[in-house]
């Protein structure tokens, strides 16, 4: 199935792409210093919000509350609603007073709080490691998320919660990586968490597990879609093989002086509005994988680039 | 009885007659060319010029016209093609019209061909035998290249083979009085175009698209190539032993002979040389050169071959020539009363037989997927010749011969496969080539809204209903074909225990929920196309899954309108 989520790929990989053009982008990020320094707790926007909510029920029943105004974008309410319970000391174990700082964008006040509470805290609350670490990016303090989620990969829950988490860090590290230019090392934790993934042995959430496989994987071919240009490929002839519509895509890719000079498609597709025709013409044209699709063959399409993709990567295509 | 003003014979003689002097080189020189390719060729080159235009034309229609493959695929990919319909010989077929309808009770086109070849027949009676039927100048062809080298097996004397089509016929017939279809496994052209699908229409798609597109052959496939076989291996029995003595189509024809208005006759001029006997490919001339009419296919090769030119082929009986006066054959019918008795008996033995092997004929509308616009399942078991025109043109193919599972009443008729290809929604194929209208004309529009059957999804095994994983390859399929009768729905998955702090929120909602396909029985018509996407992925490929989730079944019937 990893590889017949070729469907799910093309929506990660936009994502993905979203992620990576930002962190090409010139960094101008917000001073974490000072947004501490300037942190007022309670903030002085608190007068001018108004909590329309019966603060006698229980807590259980306002977090519901705050989870609804988050999604409705009202993220000021929902902080002074977390903030008053709070101050009841009705807020459960208290790992959603920072969370929902977080969720709200108050990263400063959110870093503060998380500095507080996982100092105390025994091994196990991954997601505010998580949380935190995604705070310091929000300030460009990538060499402190690192560490944090360095801590956090101390400090993995209990089995059987403890694979998928390790490997939920690995992504996170991977991304920073990425953002930092440390190509290698973030393929590296990639592929450490694509290794982790089919290992866990957790009890529920097991779609979510390919889900995050075939995420991580259109990562990873991303990555590589996008170093085709400036890639050495070794001469010779490779194949690679994706499912298509009726059975496995082979496709045969010719190198030639480090360019693609052929490629070539066995297929079994039954109807396939001569994609196996027009897609190898395009790749070799375009000399990249990001070529245009055929209506009414999409899935022989997605077979046939990804493909393509396995046999450049025996090629030398990092 | 002589009628007094009875004008002369009105001769249609189109042989080559051997006796004329080759008087200009031209003819000396096609006397020379027809005399190497053969006899028949020589003494009656009209005759072998129509045989090879029919056989060429079958294989054309069969061949291209029916290939439903093209480089971008429309509703017109085989109308385009279409000088002639598809269908064309199957009309000509007269035993598979008139069974079809009495055995469906109703008129169908086919009648119209069968009218139409019979008034041709008035003519030149069994001519459809001798200058058409393409199954004929296979063996004709088959004769030739090594029947005629085995003798060893020919049969001497006539004797009780002549009646044996009758008898055949007899059967047939009765089997469709008694509302049973059993010519589809005789007539000839079903027979011929039949095994052609299982020989060379198998190979055809295997070279042109890849044997893994033909897919596994059937067993039946081969007891209906097996037919086609036999059909030819009578061949060592004697020339065209299996149109002489075995069709019952060529039955059809033989007893029209009887008022048929074409005959051949024989002038005083014979010399009682013998050689139109020799030469005569259907036996049809008596040790006293008289013609057994039923058996004359009007092909005058033995006017060609006589050497004292004293054959002749008239349209008007003709009751002066000496040799002409006692026709012992008529005199003598070949059925005797025992034997029709016994074949009727064994006709409606074969229909009763065909019903017991199918003995929940009512209820098969629940077990069998037909095609699109086929009619109920009893009628279309009646209507349907076996002939396979909608397998050959069905793209994938999705339709494949049923085998004995079905019952013996539904040998070699057509069921929907999905686990080998889906309906495509672009496609009505099927529906325009039923010689029997067994399948009914659909036009696209008409076809996309019709039921072949209904997916269901065995919740269990489905990868995202059961929540294993996400997949939405049946809904993606279902969308992509414009049915949009699968729809993706959010679902509950039960979660236990989980510490607080490990996951997010949003993680959790993630855990206990998945999208997952559900189907809308009123926008699905069954075409297959998610069960085959769910058995090439989840199952062949990824082998998740030991059969598809999603499955077509047949539908239930329809409740009448008065219950």
């Amino acid at each position: 199935m990893q590889k017949a989520a070729t469907w799910f790929l093309l929506s990660c990989a936009i994502t993905a792409w979203a992620t990576i053009a930002w962190a090409a982008a010139p960094l101008k990020k917000p001073s974490l210093s000072d947004a501490l320094a300037k942190l007022k707790v309670p903030p002085d926007w608190f007068s001018e919000v108004k909590v329309d909510y019966d603060t006698s029920l229980p807590w259980s029943d306002a977090r519901l509350e705050v989870r609804r105004l988050l999604s409705e974008n009202k993220n000021r309410e929902a902080i002074k609603l977390t903030y008053l319970y709070m101050q009841k000391n009705d807020i459960g174990d208290g790992h959603e007073y920072p969370m929902y700082l977080y969720m709200g964008g108050e990263y400063a006040w959110a870093v503060q709080e998380y500095r507080k509470r996982l100092s105390t805290l025994p091994a196990g609350p991954t997601n505010d490691y998580l949380s935190l670490a995604a705070c310091y990016r929000h300030f460009g303090k990538y060499a402190q998320a690192l560490e944090v989620l360095n801590i956090a990969l101390q400090r993995l829950p209990a089995p059987p919660w403890r694979i998928a988490r390790e490997a939920d860090i690995h992504d996170c590290l991977g991304d920073i990586h990425l953002t930092l230019g440390n190509v290698e090392q973030a393929r590296l934790h990639y592929l450490k968490a694509m290794a982790l993934y089919p290992k866990s042995d957790q009890p529920y959430g097991r779609h979510l597990l390919h889900r995050r496989v075939a995420k991580i994987q259109s990562k990873l071919d991303l990555l590589m879609i996008n170093a085709l240009g400036s890639a050495r490929l070794q001469d010779g002839t490779y194949t690679g093989q994706s499912l298509g519509y009726v059975d496995e895509i082979l496709v045969t890719v010719a190198i030639a002086r480090g360019r693609i000079a052929d490629v070539r498609v066995q297929h079994k597709e039954k109807i396939d509005q001569n994609a196996t025709v027009i897609i190898p013409k395009r790749i070799i044209e375009k000399q990249s994988l990001k070529v245009d699709g055929i209506t009414g063959a999409t899935i022989t399409y997605d077979a046939i680039i990804d493909a393509t993709l396995q046999a450049l990567k025996k090629a030398g295509l990092k | 009885m002589k009628h007094p003003q009875q004008r002369l014979p009105r001769k249609v003689n189109i042989f080559l007659p051997s006796s004329k002097r080759l008087t200009t080189p031209t003819r000396r020189w096609t006397d020379r060319l027809l005399s190497r390719m053969g006899p028949g060729w020589r003494y009656s080159p009209a005759r072998r010029i129509s045989q090879t235009l029919c056989l060429t034309l079958f294989c054309w229609l069969f061949f291209y016209v029916a290939w439903p493959y093209a480089a971008v695929f429309t509703e017109t990919v085989l109308q385009d093609k279409e000088l002639l319909p598809v269908e064309f010989f199957l009309w000509l077929d007269p035993l598979a019209a008139l069974t079809s309808s009495v055995a469906g009770r109703q008129w169908t086109l086919a009648l119209f061909g069968m009218a139409g070849i019979l008034l041709a027949c008035f003519l030149a009676p069994r001519a459809f035998c001798g200058y058409v039927c393409p199954l004929g100048t296979l063996i004709d062809v088959f004769d030739w290249l090594i029947g005629r080298h085995i003798t060893r097996f020919r049969v001497k004397r006539r004797g009780a083979w002549v009646a044996l089509k009758y008898y055949l016929l007899t059967a047939v017939l009765t089997g469709a009085a008694c509302g049973v279809m059993l010519s589809g496994y005789v007539a000839a052209i079903p027979v011929l175009t039949r095994g052609f699908l299982f020989s060379a229409g198998r190979i055809q798609l295997g070279l042109l698209k890849g044997w893994h597109q033909a897919g596994p052959m059937p067993w039946v496939a081969y007891l209906s190539l097996l037919l086609l076989a036999a059909i030819f291996l009578l061949g060592f029995l004697g020339r065209r032993f299996w149109c002489r003595y075995v069709c019952p189509t060529g039955a059809v024809f033989s007893l029209f002979n009887l008022i048929a208005f074409g005959r051949r006759h024989v002038e005083a001029a014979c010399t009682r040389c013998g050689k139109c006997i020799t030469v005569c490919p259907f036996d049809a001339i008596e040790p006293d050169y008289t013609t057994r009419p039923l058996d004359c296919t009007f092909c005058q090769t033995c006017g060609g071959a006589c050497p004292a030119g004293a054959i002749d082929f008239v349209v008007r009986p003709d009751r002066h020539g000496p040799a002409a006066a006692p026709r012992p054959s008529v005199a003598r019918p070949p059925l005797s009363r025992r034997g029709f008795v016994t074949a009727g008996i064994v006709g409606a033995g074969a229909a009763l037989a065909a019903r017991l092997g199918f003995p929940a004929r009512a209820s098969a509308a629940t077990r069998l997927l037909r095609p699109p616009g086929s009619v109920p399942e009893s009628e279309f078991l009646d209507l349907c010749i076996r002939c396979g025109e909608c397998y050959k043109v069905c793209p994938g193919p999705v339709l494949h011969p049923a085998s004995l599972e079905f019952g013996l009443e539904a040998l070699w008729t057509p069921v929907v496969v999905p686990s080998h290809a889906g309906c495509h929604q672009d496609c009505n194929f099927c529906t325009q080539v039923c010689p029997t209208r067994a399948i009914r004309p659909l036009s696209l529009v008409e076809k996309r809204k019709t039921p072949i059957g209904l997916a269901v999804i065995d919740p269990k095994t489905c990868l995202s209903r059961s929540g294993q994983r996400d997949c939405q390859l049946c809904f993606d399929e279902c969308r992509a074909a414009g049915y949009n009768a699968i729809e993706m729905r959010r679902i509950k998955l039960e979660l236990g225990d989980i510490p607080e702090g490990v996951f997010s929120d949003a993680e959790l909602e993630a855990m206990s929920s998945i999208e997952a396909p559900f189907v809308n029985p009123e926008a699905c018509i069954g075409c297959g196309l998610c069960e085959y996407r769910c058995h090439t992925a989840c199952t062949k490929q990824d082998k998740l899954l030991t059969e598809s989730a999603i499955r077509i079944v047949p539908r239930p019937p329809e409740p009448s309108p008065d219950a």
